[in-house]
């Protein structure tokens, strides 16, 4: 049996590790965890773009480096094609021109604060495919839970879910349990909610079985959110999942973009 | 005093920078390479060459900063590493007779299960007992042997430098020393 001298490492690592959590509970540590997420956040930022390229480059290696190229090349062109699309049927509602996103974004007074990613973390330890990211701005800079989260190409990619000061964690669309109030550009505007699977697509759900849902439709935001503007990219349709005798039907989408590429995102302040 | 000011100073400044490194870089690549957790690699092989109080203290210093910067509950890291070395310490003395390479396999492939169950099991009772089917699903087993792959790989590679570089001047390796 363990004998409780003062000098146990047991002890002094349990005293240790309940003091900090009382300091922790009770912020005493903010100031300290402000001081350092300054210093290291410009480390973990050029950590995370190291990652970043080696990763990309190990991959390019891996295939065939044109072949790659070229795909890369036609999904950036049909993503941009799918969001000026999307984008003009939104406003053709509306009976306007269509417009970049950028435009699009500063024309509806939407508020874009631009932010690093800095990591990576999932809830579980080794659960790769369904990490979240973090960013290095935090309620300091206006974010708050539940903003959307836009790709520099103007594609929503999630959503924040936990701020701090200094920083924010958004889950990816693609990850379980990111939900995103979703609607199709279709004749009915199905509405519908899209959630993750296992951090690689998306699926819509809650989608009435009367609804024509057919493959290749664009999947949007619908604005039922307060927080995340309707008229955002999420994917576009790959299969539709309908069983005569269940109430919903499903329908699996697939994100225009990489997300392992991603470094840079902006968060959309409605 | 002033060497020991100045250990502390490195010990906290690597600390800083291997939670940056792990979260940041390794974190960010995909498949097999992100399951490499150096920090994880770090403990172990503290453990096996030095005592754990060593390790302990070593783990108050990148547990402290891996908390502080991730959005994990606040001690998770603290938890799970601490929970995971004392298991290993307690197989390293009680269960094994020496310090060879089989021994340090065995207390890593032991407290690297041991890490990652404890992850879930703290995962499952902080998100009100609703995460983990989900996460055992989708591929936590496959990863894990992945993860034990990579600290096996890792320790043997440590062992055989630490052997090469202190043989020389710690024959006493290979000794079982009574620890605690």
């Amino acid at each position: 049996m363990l004998k409780l001298k003062r000098n146990n490492p047991l002890l002094i690592f349990a005293v240790v590790f309940g003091l900090l959590i009382f300091l922790y509970a009770f912020g005493l540590l903010r100031p300290l965890e402000k001081v350092l997420l300054r210093f290291i956040q410009p480390v973990s930022s050029r950590f995370y773009f190291l990652g970043n390229r080696f990763e990309n480059s190990y991959t390019e290696q891996r295939e065939k480096e044109e072949l790659i190229q070229k795909i890369s090349d036609l999904e950036k062109e049909l993503a941009q094609i799918v969001i000026e699309d999307a984008h003009y049927r939104e406003i053709a509602e509306e009976n306007q021109k269509l417009r970049a996103q950028l435009k699009f974004i500063s024309e509806n007074n939407f508020t874009v604060v631009l932010a690093n990613i800095v990591a990576k973390e999932s809830d579980v330890p080794s659960l790769e495919n369904e990490r979240d990211i973090i960013l290095n701005k935090g309620t300091k800079d206006g974010l708050r839970v539940g903003l959307g989260v836009l790709s520099e190409a103007g594609v929503i990619i999630g959503k924040i879910i936990e701020v701090k000061e200094n920083s924010a964690l958004a889950c990816l669309s693609t990850s379980p349990g990111c939900q995103l109030p979703a609607s199709l550009q279709n004749e009915q505007r199905t509405q519908g909610i899209t959630d993750g699977q296992l951090g690689l697509t998306i699926v819509m759900n809650y989608i009435p079985q009367l609804e024509k849902v057919t493959v290749g439709d664009t999947v949007v935001t619908s604005g039922l959110s307060e927080d995340i503007p309707r008229g955002l990219v999420i994917g576009r349709v790959t299969n539709v999942k309908s069983i005569s005798n269940e109430v919903w039907q499903t329908a699996t989408i697939e994100p225009l973009l990489n997300f392992k590429n991603l470094t840079v995102v902006s968060v959309v302040i409605p | 005093m002033v060497k020991k000011i100045s250990q502390i100073i490195v010990l906290i400044v690597c600390s800083l920078f291997l939670a940056s490194f792990q979260l940041s870089f390794l974190n960010s690549l995909s498949g097999s390479f992100s399951q490499i957790n150096l920090v994880f690699l770090f403990l172990i092989f503290t453990l096996f060459l030095t005592n754990l109080k060593t390790t302990l203290y070593f783990l108050l210093a990148v547990g402290f900063f891996l908390d502080l910067f991730s959005f994990h509950f606040f001690g998770f890291y603290l938890l799970s590493f601490g929970a995971s070395l004392i298991l290993a310490d307690f197989i390293l003395n009680t269960l094994l007779t020496d310090k060879s390479l089989y021994s340090f396999w065995a207390i890593t492939i032991s407290s690297t299960i041991a890490y990652n169950l404890i992850g879930v099991l703290l995962t499952f009772i902080t998100s009100g007992f609703s995460k983990v089917v989900g996460a055992l699903a989708s591929g936590f087993w496959q990863n894990l042997f992945y993860q034990v792959l990579w600290n096996v790989l890792g320790v043997s590679l440590f062992f055989y430098f630490s052997v090469f570089i202190l043989k020389k001047f710690k024959p006493f390796l290979l000794e079982n020393k009574k620890r605690l």
